[in-house]
């Protein structure tokens, strides 16, 4: 069973890390944490955590980022989507398989993120915005591993 | 334990409402604004998130501040001194220049220029991710900050506020990608708009005809124009010019005189409220 405490306390962690004031030069290689968290509980709690949870998070993080209202909520919705279909073989992956995979999410994910602001603000190409697919694909492991434990913490009690 | 068969709506029709109301969002805030005026109020519901990411950075900065040794303040001190000396005498020259100016301008019948109410903020936090270049100061909706506001630093100026919580408040930087800014070349006034490139060290200026009077180096102020930026605030320098006349205009870079990457504190300037009389009466003229 889910406990939603430790879903969104963890997702809270996520979005604290999204907004974590940085040095100048590294915020251009922050991963996408709220993503992390989002693609890990929606693989095991496809039916509680998935498009309206991811929504939601995306609408704090546009507050907080001072973003058009709707920018990562509509990208984190189109993700959580394709996660959710493929929940299930993605869970039965390798981690490195894994990490692949969400490497494709975040450039979707950017992707989408890129096509609003050119539209909304004129944003122009720049292959800067992908460093967070690399970081994200590489933090993966670690961030699967802390996750993990969370859940069984929960499991065991 | 896991259900078998689905609850609740199915995943399509779940990403069909998400993606329905997004889209709504994105075009009531996009294009007419509408969280413009609730900003403050949503500013404010997710305030403790953002204490809570601020926490590590302060907690960081104080005790590095803890840790300093007498002599560095000391040679800190020394350095404060001559340049509040260097100050003090170029201010001496600024006054009589100010006076003879303004003695000029009433024989020309031209308005002053007013002065403005200072505010110094300090720096709480950098936004800034590729597609937005702004900073976080710690004063807000409480202190009077109002939006458009003009920030500036010590050499230039910075950009404007473009979003209050009651505490703290969100800075445009002039290199943000959505800004502009209009400027004229102190050499020879000529006027242009200056636009944020995305990166700090840039701006770019648009629509230069090729024959345009615009050298390398040259000083870029405020123009007064727009009604944000008051004139006569340095904006930047001219830095690479290229004049490629297959296209319709020349491309043009500056460099931003205030240093983007190292703010720490910052000046907001209240054009609301000009400080003497005098302005005051150019005002309702």
């Amino acid at each position: 069973m889910i406990n939603r405490f430790h879903v969104h306390f963890s997702l809270l962690v996520c979005t604290v890390l999204e907004i974590m004031p940085m040095p100048i030069s590294f915020g251009t290689y922050r991963p996408d944490w709220l993503l992390m968290g989002l693609v890990f509980w929606n693989m095991f709690f496809p039916q509680n955590i998935n498009i309206g949870i991811a929504f939601f998070y995306g609408l704090i993080l546009d507050v907080l980022l001072g973003y058009t209202l709707g920018m990562h909520a509509l990208a984190f919705s189109l993700i959580m989507y394709v996660a959710s279909i493929h929940h299930l073989r993605f869970k039965n992956y390798s981690i490195w398989q894994q990490s692949g995979i969400l490497g494709l999410y975040t450039a979707f994910f950017n992707m989408v993120l890129f096509w609003l602001q050119h539209w909304f603000n004129d944003a122009f190409f720049q292959l800067n915005y992908f460093w967070p697919t690399a970081t994200t694909m590489f933090l993966w492991p670690w961030c699967f591993w802390l996750l993990n434990r969370v859940r069984k913490e929960r499991l065991r009690h | 334990m896991k259900p078998i068969f689905n609850i609740g709506p199915s995943i399509e029709s779940r990403l069909f409402v998400a993606v329905f109301f997004a889209v709504t969002l994105l075009i009531a805030d996009g294009v007419y604004q509408f969280s413009k005026p609730i900003r403050v109020t949503l500013n404010s519901l997710v305030y403790p998130i953002k204490f809570i990411a601020s926490l590590p950075g302060e907690f960081l900065e104080e005790s590095s501040a803890l840790f300093v040794t007498q002599g560095d303040l000391l040679a800190e001190r020394e350095i404060l001194i001559s340049e509040i000396m260097q100050l003090r005498e170029k201010a001496q020259r600024f006054d009589i220049l100010e006076e003879e100016n303004a003695q000029l301008r009433s024989l020309m019948d031209a308005p002053l220029a007013p002065e403005f109410a200072k505010t110094i903020v300090e720096l709480l936090a950098v936004d800034n991710s590729p597609y937005s270049q702004q900073v976080l100061v710690n004063k807000g909706a409480l202190d009077g900050v109002f939006l458009s506001q003009p920030v500036l630093d010590d050499q230039g100026i910075v950009g404007q506020i473009n979003d209050i919580a009651p505490t703290e408040s969100r800075v445009l930087l002039i290199t943000d990608i959505a800004h502009a800014i209009p400027v004229r070349i102190l050499r020879n006034n000529v006027r242009l708009i200056a636009n944020g490139s995305g990166n700090t060290n840039r701006l770019n200026i648009k629509y230069v005809a090729h024959s345009a009077d615009i050298e390398v180096g040259d000083l870029l102020v405020s123009s007064g124009l727009g009604e944000v930026y008051p004139a006569g605030y340095p904006v930047g320098v001219v830095s690479d010019i290229i004049r490629d006349e297959s296209k319709p205009f020349a491309q043009v870079n500056a460099t931003p005189l205030a240093r983007l990457d190292r703010i720490r504190y910052l000046l907001l300037l209240d054009t609301q409220a000009p400080l003497t009389g005098q302005a005051q009466q150019v005002d309702t003229q």
